[in-house]
């Protein structure tokens, strides 16, 4: 690497050209002859531009023959052209939308006109992320792109967001597409599969606390603009990593000619978005009889007891009384203030953009706190006519403080020690009594001491993390001959990330106390070389660009488990019986040679083929080396004579297609027989991904792998393509875009579950083919559009099937692990279907009818039948502009259909009595509908069996670990995601004063769930984290937030 | 035009330098090595020898004895899962994590070590190897009844392994024992002896072929309901087998959380199971049993000898042996005054273990210590004793299985089970071979 460097500066140094200048100075004004300020005036096909003034006016210094290019917010961009001799160029811009030579960043960085595009691409500004605006910027992505589909892991302050493209591809976790930033790819995940166990970063949910994920660092202010390449063929060029397609971002720079400095500030408030509808009749106990030592709603009629007295959790003799707002009171009100401040500017040959930007949130669970400091430099020189380089970086630090533990299995989840407090628990009593004044000792809420108080959770045993990262990189770029271009960037993205967990002593389930610290090292170092040759030959353009890639992906861990706590809530390793530190690796290297050849004809049929060679680390040395190749075509058919004569309304109309087949390599360590260091670690439950088992009082142990290496692996392969239009009518007011696609991915790298008695539990092999077709649709249209209205309507809809094609060998089904606490709940990837729940459901005669136990009148169940699919059959997105003068409205719905989701979270609230449902039939006979057996007659005969207690039926049909089918729910919701309320002040106002721009906003995010099948919980929320293959499972996940706020914006 | 060919020279150079890294093998071959692994050919038989038995100690006091003592009623289930197993509802699916454990954990390791230990001509880690091996067939089977073993732990080689017959695998457990015997016996040419890695017997050879026995005459005894002839077999293996506690085969576990003994980590974790409420506590508070407040405290509901965090899980005993003894001699002359002196002190060689105040030994052996006059109910008798001492062993279950002591009344139902489910992951991936079961049949070969 470090000979790379010493060449690259060679080539700086060896540099020198000078040439004929002049001045071009004008001014830009719109079609009534207003001047249009800060219009961006550049010289085409150059990087070399300069802003207007406010009062439209501009000086530019150019040589020769030029073409100005000129473009302004809501007017249409428009091509100058000024002869060697002129010097002066006005300028008259039309209102409309950016031109159609509007340029896409694609693989690798490359610039593309987006005409000549054979594949789906969307790009959005930076201005749509910062509209009501997510923290994360995967979850700002949500409901914006068609066929993007991104959920949110958790109510958890700065928790993961995972995103979809296109449908799930793959059967192991890695099913996110690639985060691509100036060029440089960084980690959104990582995960590090290794020795003494396996330490994920930023996937979201691991040891049940969500962490977020790590694409979340960016912050959106700094953001140009997105573009999500969604298939194969767009992001052919990057190959195996962007199998799941890729979200390339491109940072804001300094403009040319001006100074500017920009501010941008939000406080925002946070309430709970939907807390459990709970049931206010009944106090804890079992069978009507009321009990401290169950936290339910299983006890007397609280309206019945009136006359008598009973010990609450602290001992004294109450009344009883129901809080209906006992676990609302128990959350804050969130506040977070989000502030950026950035300087930009440049001059004739340099530009620069410093930006500083924090976000300090506090969450509505007690005691959370996310506080995000960014700071962000790009500065780019143009040393002369042929080199140029351009740097960025961007250090980050990321805090959290309160991730709560989520799922099951840990007496320290906060969700169910919350929701599952009795109605009768006045929730102030409770706040100001969970720690006896005097021993420092917990005060429970059951006798048995099973459950912990959730404000000693929040209180005492904080999860959190501490992420410093440093994002760079560093282009040079030499233009040596008019039609040849050299260009080189260097990137890292260097972390590290401590997490901890601690755990007080005096904790249910962890009396003794304990710690864990883990300090996670990661680093990608990316070098892409490029070599660009254009060359026009009479009515044909070409574009040969020729590249090398190297890819160092490297990272480390170590883990340090401390129990036995002697002093109290000092966390150090002194302090702890036992310490058991682990250490994790993993590093894997690819590199690439590609090509890409572009040709276009007459600007408006283009054809592009690339092509690809990888060399993998990762895969046996025999099959290490894969080639893949693509081609794609795009046709603008509206500039045939015949179609513009016949189809005047049409003013834009583009057919596109391509192929693409991607080959992808294996995660690190497949292919050798490990032997892992043994620590120890209660592990109740296994799986295929854990190797670890306790053992005892020990010297230095070793244990063989749980999955079967396989020396033989080949790279997995992905063969797609696509057809699709884009087209705009009416000059422009409405635009349209559809696409289909079909993308098969075989060989599939995944461990297959062998059975246990060939002593493994999986053997790693390729197999298995996914198949994912479907269409998009986006629709934008101007309904209304006046000199000071518009109002702007959009829609994309998403449809996608998964088809499992082919699984290993004869196998039927191949089963995700969903860890414990469930009653035989699978995830299962089924030939010829998709990815399915499957579990215990009702058991049904042939007619349909359910069929009820004869002696205790509850419903039979049958196990692992399927229930339904985890993935939505479609998603889409309705946004919406309106403009009245400086007025500005605007919204955002996000819409999904099909898939269904059980809650766990559902499920122990209906068991435990608490929730409205269970109110229903307490105080009478209750005959469940249904069938049963008729003994004398072998026959189904309608049932007259009354259920004993409902206290039976709801805990044994509803109850997490005793039925699957009672708490599955169709998953389809309607979400108003955005709303923003804007003022932009009038320039006339502003004119004299040093405020050259001001807008005020009211803004909302997350602000009502319209329509959901699911009853008290948000319908988004996942237990597998933001890599997980899983979806459809929630279990106890911290409730999420709905967030309103103030916006201003200021620029200088 | 010279700038031009020095800037070609040096882009060219560029291009050469990058293409020269991806042709160096280095480049892949140091990235694909994981520094924090092992070399395969650097594995001694120590570091699997220590894996080995505390993944069988951890399988066997942790889900073993959950499930049996549920059954058994030594233990209650008041919530969740195990509030099912007390009134046993079992699915497939709750046996899929110890059946793991056994094969991957324990099994497949064993034979890697046994592998490593052949190829070194290491025979003292050869002939354990065959031991262990011996005692966790030995355990399963007697959960399970027919399991794959001849084609089982093959690898890739054999994804679909066969069930091997439980009366085959008896056979195949006494074969492996003989060859550990034969091992352990001859001198070890690779000079490797086992240490402190050794948790069970610090490596000493003499104490391994006793527990060798030990298995044998588990194994007869099993058989020796009417068969006289196995009821002599086994009394021959325990002339052979432990002669004092110093030999009993006990895995002790460590003094931290995370080394925790497995029923330990089980009630820290979790209030699922009770021991106070158990038809065990019963009896043992009707017969004023002075183990009682040993094993628990019966006040606030906490396991004690057995549930400390350095508690021993243990394999096989002397006492058990004892009460073998006495059942063989039953079961083969009828001697009922030779039956009692082994009776005596299988119950002496008990409390000694867990530490019972002298005098309530002699206050309790007073009471208790006589046997009738049958041979049906001396039987009996000993038996009852036999369930004390083999309290949370699995063998407790495998004891009511033989005698029908104590008597069991089921919460649901009026089946006690006779074996345990196979695991799910049998049934979805090795279909073909997995033979339908359910709790009450068939029965293990032994079981009549």
């Amino acid at each position: 690497m470090r000979k790379i460097l010493v060449l690259i500066a060679v080539l700086t140094l060896s540099v020198a050209s000078i040439a004929q200048t002049r001045v071009i100075t004008g001014k830009v004004t719109d079609d009534k002859g207003d001047p249009v300020a800060y219009a961006s005036v550049k010289i085409k096909n150059t990087t070399r531009g300069v802003s207007a003034d406010q009062d439209g006016n501009f000086r530019i210094e150019a040589e020769g023959r030029t073409t100005l290019v000129i473009s302004a917010a809501n007017f249409a961009e428009k091509e100058v052209v000024v002869e060697a001799g002129e010097s002066v160029a006005n300028v008259i811009l039309l209102p409309g939308r950016p031109s159609l030579e509007e340029v896409i960043v694609t693989a690798i960085g490359i610039r593309r006109a987006e005409k000549s595009l054979g594949y789906a691409t969307a790009k959005l500004a930076g201005n749509e992320l910062l509209k009501a605006r997510d923290p994360n910027l995967v979850s700002a992505l949500s409901g914006k792109v068609a066929g993007v589909r991104v959920t949110g892991q958790s109510g958890t302050l700065g928790g993961s967001s995972r995103i979809i493209i296109r449908g799930t591809s793959s059967f192991d976790g890695d099913v996110q597409p690639i985060f691509v930033i100036d060029g440089m790819p960084i980690f959104n995940t990582y995960t590090i599969g290794t020795t003494g166990g396996t330490a994920t970063g930023g996937t979201g949910v691991r040891n049940n606390v969500d962490f977020g994920n790590r694409a979340g660092d960016i912050n959106p202010d700094d953001i140009e603009s997105v573009t999500v390449l969604k298939g194969a063929s767009a992001t052919a060029l990057y190959g195996a990593r962007a199998k799941n397609g890729a979200i390339v971002i491109t940072t804001k720079r300094g403009k040319k000619g001006s100074v500017a400095i920009d501010i941008n500030s939000s406080v925002r408030m946070e309430k709970p978005l939907k807390l459990p509808d709970f049931q206010n009749e009944y106090a804890q106990g079992t069978y009507g009889a009321y009990d401290l030592k169950f936290t339910n709603g299983w006890g007397p009629k609280i309206s019945e007891v009136q006359d008598l007295t009973f010990p609450d959790f602290k001992g004294d003799m109450v009344k009883l009384q129901a809080y209906p707002d006992n676990v609302r009171d128990f959350f804050d009100t969130g506040l977070s203030f989000d502030n950026s401040v950035s300087f930009a500017g440049g001059g004739d040959n340099s530009d620069y953009r410093l930006s500083v930007s924090s976000l300090n949130q506090k969450g509505i669970i007690p005691g959370s706190k996310l506080d995000r400091y960014t700071i962000t430099f790009n500065s780019g020189r143009e040393f002369n006519e042929k080199l140029s380089s351009r740097f960025s970086a961007s250090y980050i630090k990321t805090k959290g403080v309160g991730r709560s533990s989520q799922a099951s299995n840990n007496a320290n989840i906060l969700t169910s020690s919350l929701y599952l407090i009795p109605r009768t628990v006045d929730m102030e009593k409770l706040r100001n009594n969970y720690e006896d004044p005097v021993t420092g000792q917990q005060i429970f809420l059951s006798t048995d001491k099973s459950g912990n108080n959730p404000f000693w959770i929040t209180k005492y045993n904080k999860n959190g993390n501490d992420v410093d990262r440093i994002v760079g990189n560093f282009t040079m770029t030499y233009k040596p001959l008019k039609w040849l271009t050299f260009a080189n960037t260097l990137g890292a993205d260097v972390s590290t990330e401590t997490r901890f967990y601690q755990v007080r002593k005096g904790t249910a389930g962890y009396l003794d106390g304990e710690f864990t610290n883990t300090d996670i090292f990661a680093r990608q170092i990316n070098n892409d070389f490029l070599v660009t040759a254009e060359k026009s030959v009479s009515d044909f353009d070409f574009k040969l660009i020729v590249g090398h890639n190297i890819n160092d992906r490297e990272i480390r861990g170590t883990n340090v488990l401390a129990t036995g706590i002697t002093i109290d809530q000092l966390y150090t390793y002194s302090n702890a019986a036992s310490k058991d530190p682990t250490n994790q690796y993993s590093r894997q290297r690819l590199i690439g040679v590609f090509g890409d050849l572009g040709v276009s004809y007459k600007n408006f049929a283009f054809l592009n083929l690339t092509g690809r060679n990888d060399w993998s680390s990762t895969l046996p040395l025999a099959n290490r080396s894969y080639f893949y190749p693509s081609v794609s075509g795009s046709l603008i058919f509206t500039e045939l004579e015949a179609i513009k004569e016949h189809l005047p309304w049409l003013n834009y109309g583009k057919l596109r297609a391509s192929w693409a087949s991607v080959g992808s390599d294996a995660p690190p360590y497949q292919t050798i027989f490990q032997f892992t260091p043994v620590t120890t670690v209660f592990i109740q439950y296994i799986s295929a991904n854990a190797t670890i088992f306790p053992f005892a009082p020990m010297n230095t142990a070793f244990s063989g792998p749980r999955t079967l290496p396989n020396t033989t692996l080949v790279p997995q392969r992905q063969n797609s393509y696509e057809v699709g239009t884009d087209l705009r009518f009416l000059n422009s007011r409405i635009i349209a875009g559809f696409t289909y696609y079909n993308n098969l991915t075989k060989d599939q790298l995944i461990g297959i579950t062998v059975p246990a008695s060939t002593g493994y539990f999986a053997q790693f092999l390729n197999a298995g083919s996914i198949r994912n077709k479907g269409i998009e649709v986006d629709v934008t249209g101007t309904i209304v559009k006046t000199r000071d209205i518009t109002w702007e309507v959009g829609v994309n809809f998403a449809h996608n099937k998964q088809t499992v094609e082919e699984l290993f060998g004869t196998l039927q089904e191949y089963g995700f692990p969903t860890g414990s606490g469930y009653s035989g709940l699978f995830i299962k990837a089924t030939k010829g279907g998709q990815f399915g729940i499957y579990g215990s459901v009702w058991s049904r005669d042939p007619d349909g009818n359910i069929i009820i136990d004869g002696t205790s009148g509850l419903r039979k169940t049958v196990a692992d039948k399927r229930i339904g699919n985890v993935f939505p059959d479609w998603t889409g997105g309705i946004n919406t502009n309106f403009h009245y003068k400086g007025f500005g409205l605007s919204g955002l719905v996000d819409v999904r259909k099909g898939g269904v989701i059980f809650s766990g979270t559902v499920a122990n609230l209906r068991s435990s009595g608490l929730v409205k449902e269970t109110l229903e039939n307490r105080d009478r006979v209750f005959i469940d509908k249904g069938v049963v057996l008729d003994a004398a007659t072998n026959k189904y005969i309608p049932n007259t069996v009354p259920v004993q207690s409902m206290q039976d039926f709801w805990q044994t049909l509803y109850g997490a670990t005793t039925n699957t089918e009672g708490t599955v729910f169709d998953g389809s919701f309607a979400k108003l995601r955005e709303v923003r309320v804007s003022y932009a002040l009038p320039s006339s106002i502003l004119k004299k004063g040093i405020i050259k721009s001001c807008e005020i906003a009211l803004e909302g995010r997350n602000l009502w769930i319209i329509k959901s099948y699911i009853p008290h919980i948000d319908p988004e929320q996942n237990f597998f984290g933001a890599t997980g293959v899983g979806e459809g499972v929630e279990f106890n996940s911290v409730p999420t937030a709905r967030s309103f706020g103030v916006n201003v914006r200021l620029g200088l | 035009m010279k700038r031009y060919n020095k800037i070609t020279t040096i882009a060219l150079a560029v291009v050469m330098l990058l293409t020269g890294i991806s042709c160096s093998k280095s480049f892949f071959t140091d990235a694909n090595k994981n520094p924090n692994a092992p070399d395969p050919g650097s594995i001694v038989p120590g570091v699997m020898l220590s894996t080995v038995e505390g993944a069988l100690a951890y399988m066997q006091g942790g889900d073993l004895s959950r499930y049996t003592s549920l059954i058994t009623q030594q233990t209650v289930g008041t919530a969740r899962q195990a509030q099912g197993y007390y009134s046993y509802t079992f699915t497939s699916v709750d046996f899929d994590n110890v059946w793991a454990n056994i094969y991957t954990a324990v099994l497949q390791n064993n034979v890697t070590m046994m592998q490593i230990a052949d190829a070194g001509g290491y025979n003292r880690y050869s002939g354990i190897a065959r031991i262990l091996m011996a005692y966790t067939l030995q355990i399963s089977v007697d959960a399970w009844g027919s399991i794959p073993y001849s084609d089982a732990l093959k690898g890739s080689s054999m994804f679909q392994a066969k069930y091997d017959t439980d009366q085959g695998l008896y056979d195949s457990i006494v074969n492996l024992i003989d060859a550990g015997i034969t091992l352990l016996n001859n001198p070890d040419p690779g000079n490797l002896i086992p240490g402190a890695e050794d948790v069970l017997y610090g490596g000493v050879a003499a104490k391994w072929i006793k527990f060798a026995h030990a298995i044998k005459a588990r194994v007869y005894i099993h058989q020796s309901k009417g068969n006289a002839t196995m009821a002599n077999n086994a009394l021959a293996e325990l002339d052979l087998a432990f002669t004092s506690n110093a030999d009993n085969a006990t895995y002790i576990f460590g003094n931290t959380e995370t080394s925790a003994n497995p029923w330990y980590q089980f009630n820290q974790q979790r209030t699922d199971i009770g021991f106070a409420g158990s038809t065990f506590t019963a009896r043992l508070t009707a017969a004023n049993d002075p183990r009682l407040p040993i094993f628990m405290d019966t006040g606030d509901d906490l396991l004690l000898f057995y549930g400390n965090i350095n508690s021993p899980v243990e394999l096989i005993n002397y006492d058990e042996l004892l009460f073998m003894r006495a059942e063989a001699i039953l079961r083969s002359s009828g001697n009922i005054a030779s039956a009692q002196t082994f009776y005596r002190q299988g119950i002496r060689r008990n409390m000694e273990k867990l530490g019972v105040a002298p005098a309530d030994t002699v206050a309790y052996l007073a009471a208790n210590g006589t046997l009738p006059g049958t041979v049906s109910a001396a039987i009996n008798k000993v038996a009852h004793e036999e369930f004390t001492a083999l309290y949370l062993n699995p063998e407790a279950w495998a004891l009511w299985r033989r005698t029908g002591v104590p008597a069991i009344s089921p919460v649901t139902g009026s089946n006690v089970p006779r074996r345990l489910l196979y695991p799910q992951t049998e049934y979805s991936y090795n279909e073909s071979n997995t033979p339908s079961a359910t709790l009450f049949s068939p029965k293990v070969f032994w079981d009549n």
